[in-house]
């Protein structure tokens, strides 16, 4: 199968500010989801992807052409942005349908119309965008994106504002667009959204690629990963001796306020040791809190594991 | 053709907010009550002209014309929603000139009619109003593509275009003869001047360069919206 998408040794930097540095991968037909924390320069590279600012260095090439000089790969491309904005005197159809318009579709108000019932959203709906619920912004975004039944589709972070209902018709329809042979690129900074993308990941961290391959091994590279998890309690001592002695705690130390930092290697483990461990001392949990289970710490570890831990 | 009249009904529904077509609407109506009383002045050519020239040209028509093409694709930059216009198979320079045929469509009649029917008022003859007509339509011309363009080159267009009309077209260019080549005004004003026949400082610039200098700016500036639409980043 051809590379979809081919980045090569890209970086992109705003004057001091590097928001892509040196990243290269490829990606073939089906969804791909590009996961990291905000800031890490997702959007910077869809940018770059769709030719909306060039790299500083490096290429890019989508469909084997380049985004930034190749006015007539707009036909192929499908993006939905991060940004809110919308035109605001539009209604809905007004909006999908000039999308159709300018892509010289043959019956531009058919194609708004079934893309419009594509995203669940009424053709009939007179009210102009501003109007618009967050969730049905988003959908009305991504109607405009596939209008011209695009070969490549960007999203980014298209899950923004949809309930849980909308979120798995949305994620089924990227699915699909996926299994008829379109290449989906969706970044997105929840893990668990991920999750449920599909196999292949790219892990984006501090402007670089940190990690990319199947979902499952990355999940497990991230579960792996030491964990350091505050507790409060009225009796620290007594909690402390017993966590320690067991399997689950890798070390154990009181903070200056006077809660009790554990480092653990073993989440689950983790998790039983603590109520069993609380009974027994007949000690009082205020507080069970990991220090460091944001994003930022899962992808730090992941760029490099041996600074990851947080300090207690 | 259908893409062009697509870009150009969107430009012009985008740019025209009420708030923008009242507030220039009045100042062109301040412009018709200012007349009246200019019929019975002593010299009412003399003090018509001066009026159109000071008012009406280096007033009324920069301004609106101003407010308008900065938001033509200003307004889209502003709110990044040029993304929806940029992703498509559109030509740049279509762009371009879309926005300036939807800003020539609302700012001509804003500007023509007030400062037309003001000439009238003032009873100064016919001579004015043609004059009045002719050079602010020239006008609106050029200065729609000069503001296009700067809505798309510049973080603040408005501002940009304040400080031109004001203080280099206002001030510098009316200080000597090289410098007033270099503004509109010049060729607007020479315009007004050589059809009702009436001498204004500065303004004596041939007939054939109040065509073609406004209509080279015209074409150099759309040009260079383009040229920007095509290689500056886009939000």
């Amino acid at each position: 199968m051809t590379d979809q998408l081919v980045v090569d040794h890209a970086s992109k930097w705003f004057g001091d500010l590097v928001a892509v540095s040196d990243i290269s991968f490829t990606v073939e037909t089906g969804v791909t989801a590009l996961l990291g924390p905000n800031g890490a320069g997702k959007s910077t590279l869809l940018r770059m992807l769709c030719g909306l600012t060039a790299p500083s260095q490096g290429t890019v090439r989508v469909l084997d052409r380049d985004p930034r000089r190749d006015l007539e790969l707009t036909r192929s491309i499908g993006i939905v942005p991060q940004q809110e904005g919308i035109f605001e005197r539009l209604t809905g159809r007004e909006f999908v349908r000039l999308a159709a318009v300018l892509h010289e579709l043959d019956d531009p108000d058919a194609a708004a119309v079934q893309a419009l019932e594509v995203v669940e959203l009424d053709p009939s709906d007179t009210r102009r965008l501003p109007t618009y619920s967050k969730g049905m912004r988003q959908r009305i975004k991504v109607a405009q994106a596939i209008v011209h039944d695009p070969q490549v589709l960007f999203l980014d972070e298209p899950l923004t504002g949809l309930d849980p209902r909308q979120r798995l018709h949305m994620i089924e329809l990227f699915h699909r667009l996926g299994d008829d042979g379109r290449c989906v690129l969706i970044s997105s900074h929840v893990l668990e959204e991920v999750e449920r993308f599909g196999s292949r990941v790219l892990v984006i961290a501090q402007g670089r690629l940190a990690a990319e391959g199947d979902f499952r091994d990355i999940r497990a590279l991230m579960d792996d990963r030491p964990l350091s998890i505050r507790i409060r309690t009225d009796r620290p001592k007594e909690l402390a001796s017993l966590l320690i002695s067991g399997p689950a705690a890798v070390g154990v130390h009181a903070s200056p306020n006077g809660a009790l930092v554990v480092d653990t290697d073993d989440v689950g483990a983790f998790r039983q040791a603590i109520a069993r461990d609380a009974r027994t001392a007949g000690a009082r949990l205020y507080e069970v809190a990991t220090l460091d289970d944001d994003l930022e710490s899962v992808f730090r570890y992941l760029v490099d594991p041996s600074r990851s831990r947080v300090p207690g | 053709m259908k893409r062009f009249r697509a870009l150009y009904s969107l430009i012009l529904r985008t740019q025209t907010t009420r708030a923008r077509v009242v507030m220039l609407g009045v100042l062109g109506l301040l412009g018709v009550v200012i007349a009246i009383p200019l019929r019975s002045a002593d010299d009412p050519l003399r003090a018509a002209t001066h009026f159109v020239d000071g008012f009406g040209l280096t007033l009324v028509l920069p301004i609106t014309t101003l407010v308008f093409a900065s938001a033509a694709l200003g307004d889209f930059i502003d709110d990044n929603t040029m993304v929806y216009l940029w992703m498509r198979p559109v030509r740049r320079s279509s762009l371009a000139i879309a926005a300036a045929a939807a800003t020539i469509t609302v700012v001509m009649p804003l500007v023509v009619i007030p400062l037309g029917v003001a000439a009238i008022v003032t009873g100064a003859g016919s001579d004015l109003v043609v004059g009045t007509v002719l050079a602010a339509a020239v006008g609106v011309i050029a200065y729609t593509a000069l503001f296009v363009m700067l809505g798309v080159r510049v973080k603040r267009p408005l501002l940009w275009g304040l400080l031109y009309v004001l203080v280099w077209e206002n001030f510098i260019a009316r200080l000597g003869e090289s410098a007033s080549r270099l503004a509109i005004s010049s060729y607007t004003r020479s315009i007004l001047s050589s059809i009702t026949d009436f001498e204004l400082r500065l303004a004596d610039k041939p007939a054939a360069a109040c065509v073609i200098v406004p209509l080279a700016v015209t074409a150099a500036a759309l040009w260079y919206a383009a040229h920007r639409l095509t290689v500056q980043d886009v939000a």
